[in-house]
């Protein structure tokens, strides 16, 4: 026997797991051994693409492949398939193929994504909830609209994506499996009200939810109240109608909240009051405050990114290690945190496209003064299409009305300037710069191949 | 000999555990780190002997397990070193290091150990001619000719024009 062969098969069957479906297969042709480890391997996995989008023989190896697991009595633990095709042969798939594999006493990760042609959502055979052994279940394209007994009672992750499924359904699932860990919604059509309020769940850890709403437009969004106290990480993208009042959640790290209209109660919310073990909060593209106080002694990582200009906020938060910030120079900042016993770090990303006046370089002057005492990574970037950029003033004066602060010190100064045109100068940007900061290290990218020229006189100006 | 694991003499509050290769070398390790073995937290709970003997793991194989597991069992470090440590791990070894390694975490139950090295197996296969398997795994090809030809010809569509390596 030769030395990769005399190991148990259960490690030849990982192995195998980890190659692509293409490469897997190609090594039945290694010896017999192979040959019987591919055909009997609990993995079944095929994607389109595996079979450069010839969906003939796709159909018709996945057709096979089932079939004599069907017939074989072989075991499927896992099946992942991933496809887009007519909707006819869709549905004789779904007919004929998908009772094989959910009457397959051992899957326990079932993915099935799939999109048709004319219709945007499938009817999910109900024979999927039937699989007993099921553990993951993941679906796109699917319509999940009432479904009468569920027989999965070990179901720790739940995925859909771009499904159909009604409140009533959602409640079903959430319901029957006790053991629930995560579950990601993203862009679900016809869920109205999401409430996930039961105790007997206690290893819920993840939730994340995708609205399909965009700022402004608050009447097309998911109502969601979620009250599982073991939740330790909540993403909540785009659903206007959060009901967190009075919420507890001991356990939760880390909040990600994404296209969210805020209030003054959602800070308060965020204190350790109600999430005295929040490490991480990430607050992007929020809206509905004009300014906020927020104030945790958990937290350790704060990411803010794309608030709005005139935003004033206090932030005082002691045990930060470390701060991102993206967007514009917010209208005033100010961390109130009296110490940060050890050093903390910042990340600052400002976009460059409205810089016209030497103003700008004042804000960021104070901005950065806010900053100083931690270890600062400064990010410049515009999207190349203004050309405004020359008409900042030479000189930035650092005089005026006492406002301007001392240089302070940048660990990092990164420059992504896209430079649309030849004539653009980089001397006013930078010299400003110079006054404002000392950079230790200065990288330059570049966003577009057009500024080669422009990049060239930059590291020759630099 | 007894060889103290990575993290240097053990307190004592800290329980430890001895286990002895089949070369007949022993190994103190702490017991929080022997429990990730679901085979040794299974002997721990039945006996309470705390010396291990270990008939079908050699010396070199069995440090490296312990390497492993002392370093999952450190507290102090957060996830992503650990995620470090383990590509670190098992990069650079030979392939006959890792079938021993495989074999080890199979006996011993070490699921994540195990996920990482037959990872790192199926890295080196990936997009290798066929050809380049068998003579760096020494593996027989017990076909005749026309019938692997025959196997190419039932599975042709996983060989189409794709590039494959042979270095």
């Amino acid at each position: 026997m030769d030395m990769i062969s005399q190991l148990p098969e259960g490690i030849l069957y990982h192995i195998l797991s980890f190659l692509s479906t293409k490469n897997a297969v190609q090594t039945c042709v290694l010896s017999k051994l192979w040959r019987h480890l591919v055909s009997t391997r609990p993995n079944i996995q095929f994607s389109l693409s595996c079979f450069n989008g010839n969906k003939e023989t796709f159909m018709s190896v996945l057709d096979k492949t089932l079939q004599r697991y069907h017939d074989e009595k072989i075991c499927i633990q896992v099946f992942h398939v991933m496809m887009w095709c007519d909707d006819y042969e869709l549905i004789s798939l779904l007919e004929k193929l998908i009772p094989i594999v959910a009457l397959n006493m051992g899957v326990n990760k079932f993915s099935l994504y799939i999109r048709g042609t004319i219709s945007a959502y499938f009817d999910l055979p109900s024979v999927v909830f039937e699989a007993q052994s099921l553990k993951h279940l993941n679906l796109r394209g699917f319509k999940l609209n009432s479904i009468e007994k569920i027989h999965f009672k070990y179901l720790r992750r739940l995925s859909l994506s771009e499904v159909y499924i009604s409140d009533a359904a959602f409640e079903k699932i959430i319901s029957s499996c006790h053991l629930i860990e995560d579950v990601v919604l993203f862009c679900c059509e016809g869920l109205k009200t999401i409430q996930v309020m039961h105790k007997h769940h206690k290893y819920f850890k993840g939730f994340e939810l995708w609205g399909r709403h965009s700022k402004g437009d608050d009447v097309n969004g998911i109502s969601i109240e979620i009250g599982v106290p073991t939740l330790e990480t909540l993403k909540i993208v785009g659903c206007p109608n959060w009901y967190h009042q009075h919420k507890y959640f001991p356990c939760l790290m880390s909040l990600n909240l994404d296209n969210m209209r805020l209030s003054n109660w959602s800070f308060d919310f965020f204190s350790c009051n109600y999430l005295p073990n929040l490490k991480i909060l990430t607050l992007n593209y929020c809206y509905g405050f004009e300014e906020f106080h927020l104030s945790s002694v958990s937290i350790k990582h704060l990411n803010i990114e794309g608030m709005k200009k005139s935003i004033k906020a206090v932030i005082d938060v002691p045990s930060m290690v470390k701060f991102d910030y993206h967007g514009d120079i917010p209208s005033s900042i100010a961390f109130t945190a009296t110490t940060f016993g050890y050093q903390w770090k910042s990340n600052i990303c400002l976009c460059f496209y409205d810089v016209h006046h030497s103003s700008w370089f004042l804000k960021l002057n104070k901005l950065l003064d806010v900053v100083s005492q931690s270890e600062i990574s400064l990010h410049l970037f515009d999207n190349g299409l203004s050309d405004n950029r020359q008409n900042i003033e030479d000189v930035l004066d650092t005089t005026c009305d006492g406002l301007y602060k001392p240089t302070v010190a940048v660990e990092q100064l990164k420059l992504a300037l896209s430079g649309p045109s030849s004539s653009y100068s980089f001397s006013p940007v930078i010299n400003n710069m110079f006054r404002i900061c000392r950079p230790r290290n200065i990288i330059q990218c570049w966003c577009t191949h057009k500024s080669d020229r422009a990049g060239k006189k930059l590291a020759e100006f630099l | 000999m007894v060889t103290t694991d990575e993290k240097g003499p053990l307190t004592a509050k800290k329980k430890s555990v001895i286990i002895r290769s089949c070369d007949g070398d022993e190994f103190l390790v702490s017991e929080s780190a022997a429990v990730l073995s679901t085979s040794l937290k299974k002997i721990l709970e039945e006996k309470e002997d705390r010396l291990i003997h270990l008939s079908d793991i050699d010396n070199k194989t069995l440090a490296m397990v312990i390497a492993y597991l002392s370093t999952h069992a450190d507290d102090g470090l957060s996830d992503d070193l650990k995620r470090s440590f383990d590509q670190e791990f098992v990069s650079g070894k030979e392939f006959d290091v890792l079938k021993y390694l495989v074999l080890a975490t199979d006996t011993l139950q070490v699921t994540c150990l195990c996920y990482t090295v037959a990872k790192k197996m199926a890295d080196i296969m990936k997009n290798k001619l066929v050809e380049w398997v068998r003579r760096e795994f020494d593996i027989q090809n017990d076909y005749t000719p026309e019938a692997e030809a025959e196997i190419r010809r039932l599975d042709a569509w996983a060989w189409d024009d794709r590039q494959l390596e042979d270095d």
